[in-house]
């Protein structure tokens, strides 16, 4: 097993290294002044050049630079924003919060929504409670997400008038930022109206978590359903079942836990996806997170900014991606003699 | 091998796409899914015939008309105008070339240059095998849509920088499936008996790996062709894809969503559309897969 946790760090670092050569490559490409690209100094003066040049080694060879920038990103210096002029950590650290919120709960409602109803599924397998499922999984997943986003709004933001359709609270309650989560920063601030403020920090959360959420659901249903089918056909459950065990216990005590293993490896490989539904729902909804913030970097032509927002966002996947697999080197001892030795 | 006429009671053993094909005509739902799909790959083809209307043509005395079935709607606009005076009908249906056919022709090059890729790291061994599946990693952790967004930033909008950019984030996905399934199929043993037979690297892939990799391929073109059309789409909803009088689905639906509450249709149509095509696409994937499964089981 610890052979495989270092082989996995050792993955894990040359990984890091490949995504900063590709993200100097883009920042490279973009076009401008590599100094003013690297740095987001816009109009530097003399000393300003020196220092910048020397520090990202922009007159040594490629390798050099190369190593020069990952030193910079890494010790938290992504340069400041060409548009705001602010240091780009800072308004990293005020957006990326945000993302995390909407995420954390549209994956809690994908996951609850979607493991119930794909156990369901692989119960009935291919009778009508089945079918009924995967059609309707089958309409969600084909839904665009900002389509769905749109008619949300008009349906229930704007025709019967139940949520609200931007941002992330009310402005009229004032919350200091502690966590940069809202329902957190709610809960620890000592405010009169905290339960006031709460239900509309709730209101507010809804709609996008919901649109975020209904892709993730329909993926966790068929992976859910896939990996039941696949745990209830083994030689062990039709023997639990030979010995008259009730269907409810089988599922609930043997199945269902085998199951989930596959089921966790894949929701955290469809992350990714997540992550940039998230952006053009953050887009749709006003959301204050990383994409709202990405995009208007796009439409200024930010190019500090676009490489900051590549490198956090595919930083965040990478080490969640690791995270998961340890986590499921950890508890299931299969997975360790399966993945050991191949790539 | 087997003859159909033979005398003998031959068995014949379908080739597998053939036993995948025979499983997916079998079952309603997919096969609609493919006549939808046909439908509309032959209106992109046919488009100049089919439509009412060049695109952009303005009809400068029928702004906003309603659908034809509604009270002031007219026929001659069968799904209404826009704010312009275009027939919404004519651009859809021109739509269809650009997000329909576009994602068609985008999926085509990102499958032979993932393919090839993929083939060449899972046909090697040892460090050259691991260095492109470090590389590989590396690019599958930025997702394909940010990936398409960073792209189009760096080159410009316009639907060819939007089809290169979309084809270049979905490459990835293809060398991923390709190394897996070759990486799969080489650490058979039937594929070990060949090697002891004495065949080369190349009669290996070509007799064992190529005809046992190409279901896990057809699934994946699937998959890529949804995703490619929800990506130019949502590019063109960001308005950093296909530019506005280029009639592409989604830029039509984000144009329209200033008029959303005068002239819905202008939002519903475009929707609809793209719901329809990825619909189609979903089904026939899902119908793949079920035919595989049956298939082996």
């Amino acid at each position: 097993m610890w052979l495989y946790i270092a082989r996995r760090f050792n993955l894990f670092f040359l990984t890091l290294g490949v995504l900063f050569a590709l993200v100097l490559m883009m920042n490279k490409a973009m076009p401008g002044d590599s100094l003013v690209k690297l740095s987001g100094v816009n109009t530097p003066s003399k000393e300003q050049v020196v220092e910048l040049t020397s520090r990202y080694q922009l007159d040594d060879s490629i390798i050099n630079q190369y190593i020069a920038f990952i030193n910079q990103r890494l010790s938290g210096d992504f340069g400041i924003s060409l548009s705001s002029k602010q240091p780009i950590i800072n308004e990293i650290i005020q957006h990326l919060p945000a993302t995390i919120e909407l995420c954390f709960y549209a994956m809690i409602l994908a996951l609850s929504i979607g493991i119930p109803l794909g156990v369901i599924a692989s119960f009935k397998y291919k009778k009508i409670t089945d079918h009924a499922i995967i059609t309707v999984t089958l309409v969600g997943y084909s839904i665009p997400i900002f389509c769905l986003g749109v008619i949300g709004i008009m349906l229930f933001g704007l025709e019967l008038q139940w949520l609200p359709v931007a941002g992330r609270i009310n402005l009229l309650y004032q919350v200091d930022m502690v966590t940069g989560f809202t329902i957190i920063d709610i809960l620890l601030s000592d405010i009169s109206y905290k339960s006031l403020a709460l239900r509309d920090a709730f209101a507010h959360l809804t709609m996008p978590a919901l649109t975020l959420a209904l892709f993730p659901i329909t993926v966790v249903i068929r992976i859910t359903r896939h990996a039941m089918l696949d745990e209830l056909n083994t030689n062990y459950i039709k023997a639990a079942e030979a010995r008259g065990i009730s269907p409810t216990n089988i599922i609930l005590h043997h199945a269902l836990p085998n199951a989930m293993h596959p089921v966790l490896a894949q929701v955290s490989l469809q992350l990714s996806t997540l992550l940039t539904s998230a952006m053009v729902t953050e887009v749709i909804f006003s959301w204050p997170g990383i994409g709202t913030w990405l995009m208007s970097a796009i439409y200024q032509r930010d190019y500090p900014v676009i490489t900051a927002g590549i490198l956090v966002c595919a930083i965040f996947l990478i080490v969640i991606s690791l995270v998961s697999d340890l986590l499921s080197i950890v508890s299931t001892p299969k997975r360790r003699s399966v993945r050991h030795g191949k790539n | 091998m087997a003859k159909t006429n033979s005398i003998y009671q031959d068995e014949i053993i379908p080739s597998p796409l053939k036993q995948i094909w025979n499983n997916f005509s079998n079952s309603p739902l997919p096969m609609l899914g493919l006549w939808v799909f046909i439908g509309f790959m032959l209106i992109s083809i046919f488009a100049p015939l089919i439509a009412p209307y060049p695109p952009g043509q303005q009809h400068l005395d029928a702004l906003l008309t309603p659908p034809s079935w509604h009270p002031n709607g007219n026929v001659a606009f069968f799904f209404g105008t826009d704010d312009l005076g275009r027939d919404i009908l004519s651009n859809l249906i021109y739509g269809t070339r650009i997000t329909f056919g576009a994602s068609l022709l985008v999926t085509l090059i990102a499958l032979i240059s993932g393919c090839l890729i993929g083939i060449f790291s899972g046909m090697s061994h040892g460090l050259k095998s691991s260095v492109l599946n470090h590389i590989l990693d590396a690019t599958l952790a930025i997702p394909s849509l940010l990936l398409a967004i960073i792209l189009v930033a760096i080159s410009g909008p316009g639907i060819f920088n939007v089809m290169l950019a979309v084809g270049f984030s979905l490459t990835p996905q293809f060398m991923r499936a390709t190394h897996n399934a070759v990486h799969q199929e080489l650490s058979k043993e039937y594929v070990t008996a060949t090697k002891l037979d004495g065949a080369n690297k190349f009669q290996i892939f070509v007799f064992c790996i190529l005809p046992n990799i190409l279901d896990a391929l057809v699934i994946q073109i699937t998959l890529a062709i949804s995703v490619a059309i929800i990506d130019i789409a949502t590019l063109g909803f960001l308005k950093i894809g296909a530019q506005s009088p280029t009639s592409e689905w989604g830029a039509m639906l984000s144009d329209g969503l200033d008029l959303i509450f005068i002239a819905p249709w202008n939002v519903i149509f475009p929707g609809l559309a793209l719901f329809f095509a990825v619909l189609s696409i979903n089904v026939i994937g899902y119908g793949l897969q079920q035919a595989l499964k049956e298939g082996i089981g």
